[in-house]
């Protein structure tokens, strides 16, 4: 009787302590919430400056969503920095590649400030339906319901032979194949940055007395190859290749902090 | 007291050193004589000359190398010849004693270049070797056409010591440089030029060989009418002789420009520290020959000094004109050289609103810092960028190159059919007057969908964000811009932008699928391994075989045909009883069940019995003794499994 009582305390406590947590959740989730609308309020009324600042709160407290990247970008894009504009057009794609207002947004950003941007070929765009994560995640389950067939047909050889099998293993194979080249094709893009400062100096070498190369537009987007101290080694896509400084720089997948 | 004897042998002792010393005496001073008359009335002396290569291109320089061995009174004579040109280049000497005699040669070293092509005979060289007037054979020279210059072949017969990268052909000291030990040379290509026009300069600073030296500065100019650039690169390293005389020479290939008009000396100041060799030892002329005289003894004997200098270059006029302003066009943006322009558009189609590349390159020679993108010379009905450069130098001083215009333009009308011409302004140091260099127009088709398209795209985005129930209004968001509106759901959150696979969880989880994979693989592989085994198969086919006659006995009782029944039974005991006898099956008799199967057995027996009836005397069954029949069969055959020892059950 008396054991019957202390497992029935402890389970009013449990569902007590895991309704708190969700309550305290949904709270946190509500306030992020609300500065994003409040965010999406200032932007409607012009106030980008504002807008911002309520999107970078959420962004800190809450993480990076594609609609969160998405409306900063347009704020950056309507105070006319072009650089932050692309930079967060990049970021929300990473996450949603497939989102048509992205997409139109950032074509509307590169071509308004003159940056030319080659359309992706037909079979280029098939693998930007899914972001990185998810065409990894899609390997690795095609990978494990492969390993599952071969498991169940070790175990009991007769549960699954002849076409349902070929199918079955060639439907994963499929997926495997496609997941993994998804996940390539997206992870390619992984080392890209956006340059931020306008007519940022290309050196030759990574010291503040070298000679520049060239000058290269903030929006462009580069590949960051290698760092040393404050400088970036970045190239083109038309393969040229300097030293930028770091500053001048933001990669489109952050490994630090949020930003 | 002394022993007499004692006395007597020490005095012979000494005596005989005394001996001995007044021999060796007497046989070094005959030598030292003979060594003497040796090499005065020795060997009578010679005269050798060697020229290589003997054939040459014009441009190219050949060694002439005169041998002459004996006591000369002074350098050979080489006759004039008319297209050759003779530069002495040192001597070295060489001693040699043979079996006591001792011969010395000395070789005169002379670079042979000619003026012109053609074939050149080399007259006898001539020197006074111990008193007596002795000549080398003629040689020939082959000087072909002009070709390049190849100086490591001039250089083959140079001794060791002396190996020179380059070698000038004006190899004379200018007025003022002969008993210098440095000295600084500055040669511009031209002495007129232009304010601005960039002037290709080369600046030497002369070194003589065996002197160390420590740059403090780089070459200056002492006139500030000119400015320099390049000079912080390194300067190229090579030798020269000039007069004869060796010298280490360091070479800036840079350009200079003038800042100002005017008439102004052109000279240059070069700050260095030089150690310089001294001979302690005083050269003598006791042995009267020139033995001492050699670069070994020199090197020997000698210590250093240091020295600070300031090399200063010899003043040369340099006279500066001004740009002339009659004819300066109005994009001239000081641009002085030889140049040339080329353009190309990016795209070939596009629509209205679609930025193009536009690729300007400007090549040729000249200031290129000031060489400023070209215009389109009528940027109605395009949006135009500020356009982004780049220049690639083709030598050391950045006077040649090519320097590359990228800029971005968006035709705004579907009217256009071309892009204008780009135009390019400089003046030509040649032609001494303004060009304005004009591209062709480039022909695009521009289709003017493009803001229809934008229109549209951005009603659809209103729409949707209207459908999606905005509170916020998204469509009063919209700009003229034509930007999407913004999203008013925040979506899904992550907590960073970390690919997944980064994540360490991630990776190990796929431990699990691979675990999987490889246990998979195992059992496939037991499972393979184990149905090959002939006892299974067996089994399995008698399995197989029973489980088809079962089948068939259901078939014969529905039917009621009892022989199929019976023949179906017969086999299906005749495959177990083969399989548990390992006996083929067909040769299973009732005879032979008789004679093996205990009364255990006596369904079986009973079954074959029955089978035999049916057959040979036509015996009939109902249906219902045919389904106890059949309940009989396979109580029998899992009565013999477990005699087999194997367990199976057959419904």
């Amino acid at each position: 009787m008396k054991n019957v009582k202390i497992l029935s305390f402890t389970i009013i406590a449990g569902m007590i302590a895991l309704l708190s947590c969700v309550s305290l959740t949904s709270a946190s989730a509500e306030q992020d919430n609300d500065q994003f609308a409040l965010g999406n309020e200032a932007y409607a009324e012009g106030k980008y400056d504002k807008a911002l600042s309520y999107y970078k709160g959420v962004l800190e407290q809450e993480g990076y969503s594609a609609s969160l990247l998405y409306n900063m970008a347009n704020a950056y894009y309507q105070k006319k920095d072009v650089g932050q504009a692309i930079l967060h057009y990049e970021r929300a794609l990473y996450l949603d590649p497939g989102n048509a207002d992205i997409q139109a947004n950032l074509g509307l950003a590169r071509r308004d400030s003159g940056l030319i941007s080659r359309p992706a070929p037909d079979w280029q765009r098939f693998f930007d339906l899914l972001n990185l994560n998810w065409w990894g995640i899609l390997a690795s389950g095609a990978f494990g319901a492969f390993s599952l067939i071969y498991l169940l047909r070790g175990i009991r050889p007769g549960i699954l032979k002849g076409a349902p099998f070929k199918v079955l293993t060639t439907v994963c194979l499929l997926c495997f194949m496609a997941g993994g080249t998804g996940a390539a094709m997206q992870y390619k893009n992984i080392n890209r940055g956006v340059v931020i400062k306008d007519n940022a100096s290309l050196l030759v070498s990574p010291f503040d007395s070298a000679s520049s190369s060239a000058s290269i537009k903030d929006g462009k987007i580069v590949r960051i190859a290698k760092t040393y101290r404050g400088y970036l080694l970045v190239e083109e896509v038309n393969g040229k290749s300097g030293w930028i400084k770091k500053n001048s720089v933001e990669p489109v997948v952050p490994s630090g902090k949020r930003s | 007291m002394k022993n007499p004897k004692v006395g007597l042998t020490k005095t012979i002792e000494w005596n005989r050193i005394m001996i001995a010393g007044t021999c060796f005496l007497i046989v070094a001073c005959a030598f030292i004589i003979f060594a003497g008359i040796a090499q005065g009335k020795g060997p009578a002396g010679d005269i050798s000359a060697r020229l290589e290569p003997q054939r040459i291109t014009l441009g190219e320089a050949a060694i002439l190398a005169v041998n002459i061995s004996g006591e000369q009174t002074g350098p050979p004579s080489i006759s004039p010849v008319d297209g050759l040109r003779f530069f002495p280049m040192g001597q070295s000497s060489q001693y040699q004693s043979i079996n006591g005699k001792i011969s010395s040669t000395v070789s005169y070293l002379y670079q042979v270049q000619a003026e012109d092509s053609g074939n050149y005979t080399i007259p006898p060289v001539r020197a006074n070797i111990n008193g007596q007037i002795k000549e080398t054979k003629p040689i020939d020279l082959r000087v072909s056409g002009p070709g390049r210059s190849k100086s490591s072949k001039a250089t083959s017969l140079l001794p060791p010591d002396l190996k020179v990268d380059r070698q000038t052909g004006t190899s004379n000291h200018s007025p003022g440089e002969e008993n210098q030990i440095a000295f600084l040379r500055v040669t511009p290509s031209k002495y007129r030029s232009y304010v601005g026009e960039l002037v290709p300069i080369e600046i030497k600073a002369f070194f003589r060989q065996g002197l160390q030296a420590t740059l403090n500065s780089l070459p200056l100019f002492s006139n500030n009418a000119f400015a320099c650039q390049g000079l912080n690169k390194k300067p190229t390293q090579t030798e020269e002789i000039i007069d004869g005389v060796p010298y280490a020479v360091l070479t800036w290939q840079t350009a200079m420009s003038a800042v100002k008009e005017g008439e102004y000396p052109l000279s240059a100041e070069l700050d260095a520290i030089l150690i310089i060799p001294q001979t302690s030892r005083r050269r003598h002329q006791v042995f009267g020959s020139r033995m001492f005289d050699d670069n070994f003894f020199n090197n020997f004997f000698n210590t250093t000094r240091e020295e600070a200098v300031k090399l200063t270059s010899s003043r040369q006029k340099m006279r500066v004109l001004p740009l002339p302003k009659a004819g300066r066009p109005k994009n001239f943006s000081g641009a002085v050289g030889r140049f040339k322009l080329w353009a190309s558009a990016s795209l070939k189609s596009c629509m209205v609103g679609d930025p193009i590349t536009l690729n300007m390159t400007v090549k040729g020679d000249g200031n290129f810092d000031r060489v400023s993108s070209p215009l389109l010379t009528s940027p109605k009905g395009w949006k135009t960028y500020t356009p982004t450069a780049s220049f690639k130098p083709a030598d050391s001083a950045g006077y040649k190159g090519k320097k590359r215009f990228e800029q971005a333009i968006i035709p705004l009308e579907a009217s256009i059919k071309k892009i204008p011409p780009v135009e390019f302004s400089y003046f030509n140091t040649k032609s001494e007057k303004y060009v304005t260099l004009r591209t062709k127009p480039i022909k695009i088709k521009i289709t003017p969908d493009s803001i229809q398209a934008k229109k549209s795209s951005s009603e659809d985005a209103t729409e949707k964000a209207s459908l999606a129930g905005s509170s916020d209004s998204s469509d009063s968001i919209k700009t003229p811009s034509g930007l999407a509106p913004i999203h008013v759901s925040l979506g899904p959150v992550v907590n960073n932008l970390r690919p997944v696979f980064a994540n360490p969880w991630f990776i190990g989880a796929q431990g699990i699928p691979l675990s999987f994979l490889f246990a998979g693989l195992f059992l496939g592989r037991r499972n393979r391994r184990l149905s090959n085994d002939p006892a299974l198969v067996k089994k399995k086919y008698v399995k197989q075989k029973v489980g088809k006659s079962i089948k068939e006995m259901d078939r014969a009782i529905a039917g009621h045909d009892v022989p199929g029944f019976f023949n179906a039974c017969r086999t299906s005991a005749q495959e177990r009883l083969g399989e548990v006898w390992c006996q083929t099956p067909e040769s299973i008799t009732l005879a032979e069940v008789k004679d093996r199967l205990s009364k255990n057995a006596a369904g079986v027996r009973y079954l074959f019995e029955n089978a035999d009836a049916v057959a040979y005397s036509g015996q009939t069954f109902s249906q219902e003794e045919l389904r106890q029949c059949r309940d009989l069969v396979i109580k029998e055959l899992k009565n013999l499994k477990s005699m087999g020892g194997q367990g199976n059950e057959y419904s």
